[in-house]
Parts: C-alpha cells; structure tokens; sequence
C-alpha cells in the first residue's frame, strides 16, 4: 500500500492512499490511522474531512512537473 | 503518484494556532539574520535585530518591525510607507514560509514511525492554483 502526504502551503494536508488490491476500506482504516499518528505527534487540526473514494469530482491536487531539489 | 491510481483521498486543516506556534523567536532569529543579508533586502540602512520576550523586533532605517507569533507588526517614520509596506510584504512572506517548511518538518516526523518517508518539493494544481508543495511518500 503506498501513502502520499501532501503539505500544502497555509497549513493542509492532502493524504492519497493507493495500491493495486487494496479496497476503499482499507485506504479508509490507513487513512484513520495516519490522521491519528499525526495527531498523537502534536499537530492540532481545525478540519479533517471525510476520507473520499477518489472518482471524478473530489477536488484534489494535480501534480503538474517541476521536482524542486 | 498519479492521482488516477489513488483509491481514497482525505483533506485535512490544522489550526492557525499550530502554526504560529511553530515560529518562535528561536526559530524566527536565525533566519531573519539570513534573509537580512540576501543581495537587495537592504539599501545601505543601518540594522537592527534583537529578540524581546517572545517577540523579534527589526529595525531597518526609519521601519521598525516586531514578529510575534507569525504576525507581523509595523511602525515607521512619516514618508517611509512604501518601504515600510516592502520591508513587511518579504518579511511577512519570509515568515509564511518557514511556518510551511516547519509544518512539513512536523508532518515528516510524525510519520517516520510509520515507515521510511520520502520528500520532495513538487509543483500542482490545486484548484486552479499553482503552488510548490510538499510530497512525502512512504510503503505500509
């Protein structure tokens, strides 16, 4: 299963779940626990949205290129 | 990743209570020092910089700027406006900044537990807008 956090400027998270056989129940229970891994480290969160099943629709970001080292 | 490969997607905020927490004058001294000697920031004006309390007071010229929690507060001379609102726009700038690094430091760390975190700097769209992020990828 492969996470991806992204921190995006201004202090939010976008956090991807994904991985050829995992179910949208599993990406759900990762997500939980990463939610709350980041949470028991400190970080204090005014808004944590419902975990979506990606379709068309759910806003998200795009990478557009331009690895910055 | 390719967000076509993504199952689930999860947005989250922390509070701006967090954030200003994370520039302290510990972290805020050291970089000003730094950003104050970058080519152009200064036009031959005599400098000031000093921690008062919990608080980074700059004084550039006639422009004295006290930092204080991520905010930054303003006081110059009758005729110094235009380079009052320069000094405030790059140091308020500056401070925006390092609170994300900072934020993505944290967000890093707290996931180290969880396996071996990679980071890169990359650029997306995000709703519209153009914006370098942090992306830290990790296998569970």
């Amino acid at each position: 299963m492969e996470l991806t956090v992204y921190v995006v400027p201004g202090g939010t998270v976008q956090i991807f779940v994904d991985g050829g056989q995992v179910s949208f129940e599993q990406a759900q229970r990762i997500t939980q626990a990463v939610m709350a891994q980041l949470q028991a480290s400190g970080i204090t969160f005014r808004e944590i949205g419902t975990v979506e099943q990606h379709k068309g629709g759910v806003s998200h970001v795009h990478i557009t290129g331009g690895v910055h080292v | 990743m390719p967000c076509n490969l993504a199952v689930s997607i999860t947005k989250a905020a922390v509070t701006e209570a967090h954030l200003r927490a994370i520039l302290t004058p510990e972290v805020i001294l050291p970089l000003m020092e730094a950003y104050l000697r970058l080519p152009g920031v200064l036009h031959a004006e005599r400098v000031t910089l000093q921690r008062q309390g919990d608080a980074i007071v700059v004084t550039v010229g006639r422009v004295t700027m006290t930092i204080r929690e991520g905010r930054v507060e303003t006081q110059a001379t009758r005729g110094y406006d235009v380079r009052a609102q320069e000094l405030t726009d790059g140091i308020s700038t500056l401070v925006a900044g390092i609170a994300d690094e900072l934020f993505a430091q944290q967000v890093r760390a707290a996931l180290a537990p969880l396996g071996t975190v990679a980071a890169q700097q990359v650029t997306v769209d995000n709703d519209g807008f153009s914006q370098v992020v942090t992306m830290l990828m990790l296998h569970i």
